[in-house]
């Protein structure tokens, strides 16, 4: 079966189309999302409701894109709208504990990929952290190709831009990334 | 992360920046395909056989009503009708027994 014809079974309601897909492209969407929220429960969650928004818009799919491409989308989409939701929570914290409504928050720990060699494990964890701080943008093109091995062109493609864009995006990212590591080597 | 006894090399912010070159993919929990059934059930959104539509439900129930109120009102007139005589005479006559059938109220057979 061509992906064509796929896409035609899964528009058709077919479980057994929609069970594959599912297991086809379960990882790539988990790492995609946990790369960017950075929390294994929540990314577990946030996948769930992304094959639940695939299931329930795959009738609006045209084919303009190839279906990875599509899924990935609607991964980094829903991802970044969690870290945004995450950082006003954080915010109205700040400004609570501020107020003395509550108690002053701590930093949440260092967050370990799984998929990370172990010799590199400390500095994974400290680049995470320094990725947390990125605009959204930069943050979904850095995940895109440093964790998930997209092409610059798989990159425009996902987030619906074009290669230069992408190109000056993963620039900026990295150059953002050298100040905050800069200013943490500093400190340290 | 790192130790202040340990100085940390000038091109830390690079090495960095490569720790993730060769990265694995995280795999997604198991049982996610459940997990997504579950979710999809708990928002209605699962397709329901049509066995089970309310619609069918009802169909089916207004019909059995109606087979049985046909069968009631067309065999209503057609039962049997009560043979003659008393009921315990009746009774005995038919499997012919002998002797003496007592009724509430007089002895009828010696």
């Amino acid at each position: 079966m061509n992906e064509q014809e796929f896409i035609a079974a899964l528009q058709k309601g077919d479980d057994q189309a929609f069970k594959t897909l599912v297991h086809t492209w379960q990882d790539m969407v988990f790492n995609t999302v946990l790369s960017i929220v950075q929390d294994t429960g929540e990314a577990a969650d946030i996948a769930q409701e992304v094959f639940i928004q695939v299931y329930r818009s795959v009738q609006a799919f045209r084919g303009d894109s190839k279906l990875s491409t599509w899924l990935y989308r609607i991964a980094v989409t829903r991802a970044i709208d969690a870290e945004r939701k995450r950082k006003t929570r954080k915010r109205l914290a700040a400004v609570r504990s501020w107020v003395g409504l509550d108690e002053k928050q701590d930093n949440p720990p260092y967050f370990h990929h799984p998929g990370v060699q172990l010799d590199n494990k400390e500095k994974a964890a400290v680049l995470f952290r320094a990725m947390k701080r990125l605009p959204d943008m930069q943050r979904a093109a850095f995940v895109l190709i440093k964790t998930e091995g997209l092409s610059y062109e798989e990159t425009a493609a996902v987030l619906q831009t074009s290669l230069k864009a992408v190109e000056a995006l993963v620039h900026r990212a990295k150059d953002n990334l050298r100040k905050q590591l800069a200013n943490y080597y500093r400190n340290t | 992360m790192q130790n202040n006894h340990q100085p940390l090399e000038k091109d830390f912010p690079d090495k960095v920046l490569r720790s993730v070159d060769g990265i694995q993919r995280a795999e997604a929990p198991a049982f996610l395909y459940t997990r997504v059934m579950a979710g999809m059930a708990k928002s209605g959104m699962t397709r329901v056989s049509w066995l089970v539509k309310p619609a069918f439900s009802f169909a089916v129930l207004a019909l059995l009503l109606l087979v049985n109120l046909f069968a009631f009102t067309k065999f209503q007139d057609k039962s049997e009708p009560e043979p003659a005589g008393s009921g315990m005479q009746y009774f005995a006559d038919e499997y012919a027994l002998t002797g003496t059938v007592y009724t509430a109220k007089t002895k009828t057979h010696e």
